[in-house]
C-alpha cells in the first residue's frame, strides 16, 4: 500500500532578519607630513639637516611681507627665477592657502593676501637648485611673523629678545610700505618705525655683523605709478640715514625696490625686485663666511657638525 | 621554463589622466601583432578578467570604467621582450586618479599602496594636457573685473579655499615629494612620464618635453633639480587615439593598435609601441 502524498507543508512564515550590513573595508593609511607652516622645531630640523639659510621677513603690518615670499612661490609656477630653479618644499600647502586669495580659483576680482595672525612664529620653506650655486642644493626657510610682533620689538627689547629666531638669521629683511613713503604725511613716521626696528634688533643682541640686512621698499609699483622724482630723493636720504646709523653694525646693509605684485604699471613685472633677492640670498650668507676662517679638522664633513659649528658661532656672536 | 624576472611598476596620477586607457591599449597591444613592438604577451596567467574588460571597452572606443577610489586592482603581464627572448613578469597596481587626490587632500597614504612602493622597480607618471600653472587674479585681472562688473558681484561672492584647488603640477610635486620621503626609497627612481592624449597637443608641433617644460614648470624644475632622486624621460601617449564622441569613424578604420600614438621626448621619433615606457624602465 502506497502512502498517500504527504501534502506539502507551508514554509514558516518568515520572521524578520536582522540585515547585517558587510563589514565595511576601510583601507589601512599611513599619515603623511600635513605640509603646514613649520613650527621651531620643525624649522629647526631642517636646518639640522641640511644647509639652510634663514631669511627674517620683517616689518609693519600691511607691508608685504607675506606677499614677498608667495610672490616668490608664484614665479616658480611659471619658470625658473633667475636662473635658480624650484628643487622642492615641505610646506606646499601652506603656500597654496596663503596664495590663494591672489588667484583666480577665489573668484575674486582683486588679488589680496590674507594677513598673518599675532601668535607663534612660523616658516615657509623652499628647496632651491641651480648648478653654479655654492650649496646644491639649498633650504630656504622664511620666517611668517605677523607685523604685530615687529611692532612690539620695535617698542621693547625684551619682547625683541623673544624673537630668538633673530640670532639665527642670515637675511634680515626690513620690509618699507611705499604705500606709507610716497604720503608726505606719513612717511618720516614709517621710515623712524622702520630704523627704530632695526636699532632695537641691534640694541638687544639678536641682530649684530653676523647678520646681512636688506631695506626694501615695497610695493614700488605705487611710486611708478606716482611718477613723482621726488619719492626718490627721499628714498636716497632715508637710504643714507640708514647707512650712517647701522652701516658699520651689521653684515652688509643694501637697499632693493621690490614689487611683488604689481597692479596697473607695465613696466614692472610680477615679482619686480624678487629675482635679484633670491640670487643674493642662495649665493651669499654671512656665515660662509664665517666658515671659511674655521680649519677644516674641526669642522668635520658632515653636515650635522656643520651645522653645529654654525650654530656655536652665531650664539657665540655678541 | 626558466621562470621569468619581476618588475614591479607603479602607476600615478591624478584623476582622468589615462592610467586606465593606457593598461587597456597595452594588454590589447600586446597580445597582438598588427604593430610592431618590443615587448610581447608571453603566456596568459591568473585571472585577466579586468584588463579584458578595459580592453573591451578600449576596442568598443568606449570610456574605460573609472577606477573606483577604494578599489586597489593589481594587474600582471607575462611579457617576453623580443629582442633579448627574457620572460618578465610586470605588474601594476591600477589606483584610481582619486586615490592620488587623496594623498594630497586627506595627507594618506594606504598601506597597500606604500607596500607597493616598497618593491617597484620604477613608475610611470601620467600628466594630463589639462593646464597645470595657476591662474594668478593681477594677470586676468581686465577679463576678472569685467565679468565681475558684468554680473555686479565684486567679491562678495568669494571661494574659500580647500586643497583639491591647488593645480595640478603642485599636487604632483607632492606625491613624488611623499614617494622620496619614505625611509625606504632607494634613489634613483626611475620615471617614464607620460603625456597623456598627445593627440591633442601634435598639432601645435612642440616636443613631448618641450610642452612639458613650459606647460609644468614647477614639476620640471624639480625633477631637473633632483635627478639624483628621479632618473626620467618623457613620452607623449596617446592611448585612445582620438576623441570618442568625435572621431569614432576614424578610429574605427585603421586597426586597433594603430590607434595607439607614442612620441619620444624630442619629439622626432613615433611609433605605435606602448611598451617603450616599459622597456625604458627595465633598462
Amino acid at each position: 500500500m502506497s502512502t498517500p502524498p504527504t501534502k506539502p507543508t507551508a514554509p514558516p512564515p518568515e520572521s524578520p532578519q536582522p540585515v547585517t550590513p558587510p563589514p565595511a573595508t576601510v583601507p589601512k593609511v599611513i599619515d603623511l607630513p600635513a605640509g603646514k607652516e613649520l613650527d621651531d622645531a620643525a624649522a629647526a630640523k631642517v636646518q639640522a639637516a641640511r644647509l639652510t639659510r634663514l631669511i627674517v621677513v620683517a616689518g609693519p603690518p600691511g607691508a608685504g611681507k607675506t606677499t614677498l615670499v608667495t610672490s616668490l612661490y608664484e614665479l616658480f609656477q611659471n619658470k625658473s627665477v633667475g636662473g635658480i630653479s624650484f628643487a622642492g618644499s615641505s610646506t606646499l600647502p601652506a603656500f597654496e592657502r596663503r596664495c590663494h586669495i591672489s588667484r583666480t580659483a577665489s573668484e575674486r576680482s582683486q588679488p589680496d593676501t590674507e594677513r598673518t595672525p599675532y601668535g607663534e612664529v612660523r616658516y615657509l620653506h623652499i628647496r632651491v637648485g641651480a648648478d653654479d650655486l655654492r650649496h646644491n642644493p639649498l633650504d630656504l626657510l622664511f620666517t611668517d611673523v605677523s607685523g604685530e610682533s615687529f611692532e612690539r620689538a620695535r617698542d621693547s627689547i625684551s619682547e625683541c629678545q623673544q624673537l630668538g629666531f633673530l640670532k639665527m638669521a642670515d637675511h634680515f629683511l626690513l620690509l618699507m610700505d611705499c604705500e606709507k613713503l610716497i604720503d608726505r604725511l606719513k612717511r618720516w613716521d614709517a621710515a623712524n618705525h622702520s630704523m627704530s626696528l632695526l636699532q632695537s634688533c641691534l640694541d638687544s643682541g639678536m641682530l649684530g655683523s653676523n647678520c646681512f640686512v636688506n631695506v626694501l621698499w615695497t610695493k614700488y609699483d605705487l611710486v611708478e605709478a606716482a611718477g613723482d622724482c621726488t619719492h626718490d630723493t627721499f628714498f636716497q636720504k632715508i637710504s643714507e640715514e640708514f647707512k650712517k646709523k647701522f652701516g658699520s653694525r651689521v653684515g652688509r646693509l643694501t637697499f632693493t625696490k621690490v614689487a611683488a605684485r604689481p597692479m596697473g604699471v607695465d613696466s614692472l613685472e610680477f615679482g619686480y625686485g624678487i629675482p635679484d633677492l633670491l640670487k643674493e640670498w642662495s649665493n651669499d650668507s654671512p656665515r660662509d663666511r664665517a666658515m671659511n676662517l674655521i680649519p677644516e679638522d674641526t669642522t668635520g664633513s658632515r653636515e650635522s657638525e656643520k651645522y653645529l659649528t654654525r650654530h656655536l658661532d652665531k650664539v657665540r656672536e655678541p | 621554463m626558466t621562470s621569468p624576472s619581476s618588475s614591479r611598476f607603479i602607476l600615478i596620477g591624478l584623476p582622468a589622466t589615462g592610467k586606465t586607457s593606457y593598461l587597456a591599449a597595452l594588454w590589447y597591444l600586446v597580445q597582438h601583432e598588427q604593430v610592431a613592438h618590443k615587448l610581447m604577451l608571453d603566456r596568459l596567467e591568473g585571472d585577466n578578467k579586468y584588463l579584458n574588460q578595459i580592453s573591451s571597452a578600449w576596442l568598443l572606443c568606449q570610456p574605460v570604467p573609472r577606477t573606483p577610489t577604494d578599489s586597489e586592482k593589481v594587474v600582471s603581464m607575462v611579457l617576453k621582450d623580443a629582442a633579448s627572448e627574457r620572460t618578465i613578469t610586470v605588474t601594476f597596481p591600477d589606483l584610481s586618479g582619486e586615490s592620488f587626490s587623496l594623498q594630497w587632500t586627506a595627507r594618506q597614504i594606504t598601506t597597500s599602496y606604500d607596500n607597493f612602493l616598497k618593491t617597484a622597480s620604477g613608475g610611470v607618471l601620467f600628466v594630463s594636457p589639462e593646464p597645470h600653472k595657476p591662474a594668478r587674479i593681477d594677470a586676468a585681472a581686465p577679463l576678472v573685473q569685467e565679468m565681475d562688473q558684468a554680473d555686479g558681484n565684486g567679491d562678495a561672492h568669494m571661494v574659500e579655499w580647500e586643497a583639491s584647488l591647488a593645480p595640478r603640477q603642485v599636487q604632483l610635486v607632492e606625491l613624488l615629494q611623499f614617494i622620496a620621503a619614505r625611509d625606504y626609497f632607494k634613489p634613483p627612481f626611475r620615471l617614464a612620464l607620460v603625456i597623456s592624449a598627445w593627440d591633442k597637443l601634435k598639432v601645435t608641433g612642440i616636443s613631448p618635453a618641450k610642452w612639458f617644460a613650459k606647460e609644468v614648470p614647477l614639476l620640471f624644475q624639480f625633477l631637473e633639480s633632483n635627478r639624483n632622486l628621479f632618473e626620467y624621460t618623457i613620452y607623449g601617449v596617446s592611448a585612445q587615439g582620438g576623441e570618442y564622441t568625435t572621431e569614432t569613424e576614424r578610429l574605427t578604420e585603421v586597426d586597433p593598435s594603430e590607434r595607439i600614438g607614442v612620441v619620444s621626448s624630442d619629439g622626432r621619433s613615433s611609433s605605435h609601441d606602448l611598451t617603450e615606457p616599459l622597456l625604458w624602465l627595465m633598462r
